[in-house]
């Protein structure tokens, strides 16, 4: 992804830096906007992210693929605000659901496939802020970032089939959402029937 | 999963940064970027670390010695840059002056009206090299040619970018064209100036001196241009008129209080003009009036703009010949007093010069009629002057011409009309009355103290002196 010492110009880097921005600010801020679920939080994250990448490329680095490093540094802002918030850490989440993730070897790319194609794409789209941060991050990356599980596994330093799990798992609880939300439409709508 | 993915995308791009935004957050991380620059040194150095695997010694001392070489490096050329403002043609440094500072300066300026501004003031910048060269002696021909060369070449970019500005705002490319011009015919005047020797040894500057002349001719021949708005008249005047005061604040302490008073002077006829040009306005049949008042304005600002700001220009032309002193109606009413009494006292010396027994009879003859009709004259602005309403000009001129007549008068009779004036007697106060007297500059405030002074009549308001000398800024 980056390395020491690029045989590059400085004028290179500024316009590689700056051609990064142009492609990939929106893409970021929609990512940070749907996991913070704060449109100032998201626009300082994005900030931050630009000006981490430029601190590291400033100093002589050289960075091969800013895509990937934007999200990286972006997703570890994220996780950060996070802290900030106080809310679970993936561990505590991991160690509430008691599952451990790596243990469902046969979740292909296929059977996340199937599942996904039961699910109400504008209604998981709508309740996606109720997923813990883990499971959201999985799905938007995999969904709205259209990054494939390799590069997910890469961004949040988890194996391909831990992804996979996830998106699983995810998908799963978005269709539970949905149901729920679906049934309690239902019941709301007979009850003011009835009255 | 595609409908799924496909519905869920859709719904997730509707989240979008707003224009301003994006902007907004652009601006804060090129900014970022700016404060922050990648430092070379900083590379190189950490490049040396790793290349030179086998020298110990250069991998400990290579930075402090890269960074203490950057510091020397940098004192180095912002000091090359600092003498090289003070080059002139011949010096090793002039080459960094005018293809390194001055392009630097270019490119800064954004639009075509900040390029015209900035090619004018390296038109004068030429000129005062020149002047310098010429001064000490150094100015050779093949010197001159080259400044006349470049002068041509900045009046020719300022007059392009004045074309391009003609384009697309015509109003503004008039108020370039205008600040190009008055500093054309200001150096012009300066350099055609016979008071402008310099040191004994000094060069003539006349071939630039008729370079400019003819680019001052050229630019005049051009058609008239349409006045831009009374409004943008207005507030470019206002923009003038506050540099001319800025400037005028930053040369006090270097300026004595006379040449102050001078500046003062001219700065408050432009103001009285400006007031003037927007009493008119209120007017809509006015508008035009105003308008040429307001050009007037913004040029005699210019000038002095230009005089405030060229040490040379000062040293070789008064004040009074590049901006006159505007009498006020009171200013004018006083000096009309004063002058028809005078001549009134000099029509009695050449009557008793014509009485006298040496005269000759034809000569007598001759005058008679011609003193006669400016005795008539003269009483007659004396007595209009005693009514509450005349027509100020036309009193003016008559005065002028009757003392044009004596003076003739006064020639044929081999008489001084200045002989019987004591101290203490009044002398007549030369005014700008006609166009062709302000166009051949003899209404210069320090003529009018060499041989005049304004002696205010008791209770009327004191004419306002001024510096007799050239200002030293």
């Amino acid at each position: 992804m980056r390395g020491q010492n690029s045989p590059d110009s400085m004028e290179s880097h500024e316009d590689r830096y700056l051609k990064a921005f142009e492609d990939y600010h929106e893409a970021l801020f929609r990512h940070a906007s749907m996991r913070v679920s704060d449109r100032e939080k998201a626009i300082d994250i994005v900030h931050d992210t630009f000006t981490k990448v430029w601190s590291y490329a400033r100093s002589g680095q050289h960075i091969d693929s800013y895509r990937s490093f934007l999200y990286k540094v972006l997703n570890n802002l994220i996780i950060d605000e996070y802290r900030k918030r106080k809310e679970a850490s993936l561990d505590s989440l991991l160690a509430i659901d008691g599952v451990d993730e790596g243990s469902f070897p046969e979740l292909s790319e296929n059977t996340v496939e199937a599942l996904a194609a039961t699910i109400d794409g504008k209604k998981a789209f709508e309740l996606i802020a109720e997923l813990p941060d883990v499971y959201r991050e999985v799905i938007i990356l995999r969904f709205v970032d259209e990054l494939g599980p390799r590069e997910i596994s890469e961004l949040i330093e988890e194996s391909e089939n831990v992804v996979s799990v996830r998106i699983h798992r995810a998908l799963k609880m978005l269709r539970a959402k949905i149901d729920s939300h679906n049934e309690r439409t239902e019941k709301n709508r007979t009850k003011q029937s009835k009255t | 999963m595609k409908r799924f993915s496909e519905q869920f995308q859709n719904k997730a791009k509707s989240i979008r940064l707003k224009a301003v935004e994006s902007a907004d957050l652009r601006e804060r991380v090129v900014s970022y970027m700016e404060y922050h620059p990648r430092a070379s040194g900083e590379v190189k150095a950490r490049t040396g670390k790793l290349d030179s695997k086998n020298s110990g010694m250069i991998l400990i001392s290579g930075w402090p010695v890269l960074k203490w070489a950057g510091g020397i490096f940098a004192g180095l050329f912002l000091l090359t840059t600092y003498l090289a403002e003070q080059a002139v043609p011949g010096d090793s440094l002039y080459a960094v002056k005018v293809s390194f500072n001055e392009e630097v300066r270019s490119s800064l300026a954004s639009t075509p009206y900040e390029k015209v501004v900035w090619e004018t003031e390296r038109l004068n910048r030429r000129i005062a090299e020149a002047r310098l060269l010429a001064s000490e002696g150094r100015l050779t021909e093949a010197a001159e040619v080259a400044v006349v060369k470049a002068v041509k070449v900045h009046s020719d970019n300022a007059r392009r970018e004045i074309a391009v500005l003609k384009e697309t705002d015509a109003e503004e490319a008039v108020l370039a064209s205008m600040q190009l011009e008055t500093s054309i015919e200001v150096q012009s005047t300066s350099l055609r100036n016979k008071n402008f020797a310099g040191s004994p040894q000094g060069n003539s500057t006349a071939l630039l001196a008729s370079a400019l002349a003819e680019s001052n001719l050229k630019s005049g021949s051009a058609p008239k241009p349409v006045l831009p708005s009374y409004n943008r008249l207005l507030a470019h005047a206002e923009q003038e008129t506050t540099r001319a005061y800025e400037f005028l604040s930053s040369v006090k302490s270097l300026s004595t209080t006379a040449e102050q008073s001078d500046i003062k002077r001219r700065m408050e006829d432009i103001d009285r003009s400006i007031a003037e040009a927007m009493t008119l306005a209120s007017g809509v049949e006015q508008d035009s009036s105003a308008r040429e008042l307001l050009v007037l304005a913004i040029q005699r600002t210019q000038r002095l703009v230009v005089f405030m700001t060229n040490i040379d220009v000062r040293q070789s032309v008064t004040v009074e010949e590049i901006v006159p002193v505007t009498f006020t109606k009171e200013e004018r009413i006083i000096a009309l007093t004063q002058n028809a009494k005078v001549s009134l006292e000099q029509v009695v010396m050449v009557e008793e010069a014509l009485g006298a027994t040496s005269t000759e009879a034809s000569l007598t003859q001759k005058l008679t009629p011609a003193i006669l009709e400016a005795r008539e004259g003269i009483e007659v602005v004396i007595t209009a002057l005693a009514t509450p309403e005349y027509d100020l000009e036309i009193l003016e001129g008559t005065v002028a011409k009757m003392s044009e007549v004596l003076k003739d008068a006064a020639l044929m009779l081999e008489i001084s009309l200045e002989q019987a004036s004591t101290e203490s007697d009044p002398k007549p106060i030369l005014l700008p009355v006609a166009e062709e007297v302000r166009a051949t500059g003899t209404a210069s405030t320090t003529q009018a103290q060499e041989g005049i002074t304004p002696a205010a009549t008791e209770g009327s308001p004191e004419i306002p002196k001024t510096a007799t000398s050239t200002p030293r800024i």
